[in-house]
């Protein structure tokens, strides 16, 4: 059973978003563990890191291996491979980095910048690049 | 079309005129909220973003939630048990989204080890954020954050948990949840990335629900 939401209530919640002059919001921070309360967000980070993730996914399917074989084959576990697929918070090491540029035979400073180990942002990479990564990936159907 | 998943209907105010339509509020639909996301949702933002960057606007005045990945986070929602999202969908848009979790406990001494309904996510549509355009422009529609708190609170009345809800708030949101939701400040999590908790009683919730409706 649900009460029905009357328009004075609405309106009064309207004009209380209004007045208090932030987004409305609850959730998780963009840079955990980095993020701090004073800093606020970096959102290129975000971009940048799901990028990583994608650009990763891509090129494996592009090589055709499953995410097993791919794991054993630079000598992670299956399921390290789904977080640096798909866990903007995940933080690659340099070693498993380098694995990941020479399995699948990419550049491994555009990792190294992708993976936003180094610095807050990859300033290279831009948002464009972003969605036409993610396009393609999307676009691709692979399994 | 009839829609088994739809909780209620109910009135949303236009941004730009004092006009009420109607919006329904339902069990989101994942795909169809995903697809919003990637098709509505993201190019706003991805131009919001860029007109930030343009403009130097100061960090700490950017939306804290501009990096959230729905598609992933809906898609947790499908397979995990403990997890449930609703969205208020309007003009055959999705406005706002919400993802609540049914396994966690209160905190709050009054409630301790009594189940909640947290908030894991809360959300609207770039479109309704207030300072979304930076040109004085005004939201699509408004309170579509207090609406969804307030399906949540139902939700948690009607799911036997007496109208106990959580939440740890972004930063810029801190004050929000005490001054207009009537939540109980817990303080910083520091298990939650230094986020503020804050928790709703029953009767703070029934508070929550009466206001303005006199």
């Amino acid at each position: 059973m649900t009460r029905t939401v009357s328009r004075e209530w609405v309106r009064q919640a309207a004009k209380d978003e209004m007045e208090f002059g932030e987004e409305i919001g609850a959730g998780l921070l963009p840079l955990d563990p980095f993020f701090t309360r004073e800093r606020m967000c970096e959102v290129c980070n975000f971009v940048t890191r799901e990028a990583f993730g994608y650009y990763i996914a891509y090129n494996r399917a592009r090589l055709r291996h499953s995410g097993i074989t791919y794991a054993k084959m630079i000598g992670i576990s299956p399921s390290e491979l789904v977080q640096i697929e798909n866990d903007i918070w995940y933080e690659p090491s340099y070693e498993v980095l380098d694995k990941l540029a020479t399995f699948l035979n990419v550049d491994r400073q555009k990792l190294i910048d992708l993976s936003g180990i180094e610095k807050p942002k990859c300033e290279s990479f831009t948002m464009e690049n972003f969605l036409r990564l993610k396009k393609i990936f999307r676009d691709a159907k692979f399994s | 079309m009839a829609n088994h998943n739809v909780y209620s209907i109910v009135p949303l105010l236009r941004g730009d005129a004092d006009e009420f339509v109607e919006a329904r509020i339902c069990k989101a639909e994942i795909e169809q909220s995903i697809s919003d996301w990637n098709d509505f949702w993201f190019p706003k933002n991805r131009d919001f973003l860029q007109k930030l960057k343009d403009i130097n606007k100061d960090l700490t005045k950017w939306p804290q939630s501009l990096h959230w990945n729905w598609e992933s986070k809906l898609r947790r929602v499908a397979r995990t048990k403990h997890l449930e999202s609703f969205s208020i969908i309007c003009e055959g848009k999705t406005q706002a989204l919400v993802i609540v979790d049914v396994s966690r406990r209160c905190a709050l001494p009054s409630q301790k080890g009594k189940k909640l309904v947290y908030i894991d996510f809360i959300e609207t549509a770039p479109w309704n954020r207030r300072n979304f355009t930076l040109q004085g422009l005004k939201p699509a529609f408004r309170g579509c954050g207090h609406l969804l708190i307030r399906h949540t609170v139902e939700f948690s009345l009607n799911s036997s948990y007496e109208g106990r809800i959580g939440l740890h708030s972004l930063p810029q949101t801190e004050n929000y949840y005490v001054e207009k939701i009537g939540m109980t400040d817990l303080g910083i999590d520091t298990d939650y990335q230094d986020l503020k908790y804050y928790e709703m009683t029953p009767e703070q919730s029934i508070g929550f629900l009466v206001r303005s409706s006199k």
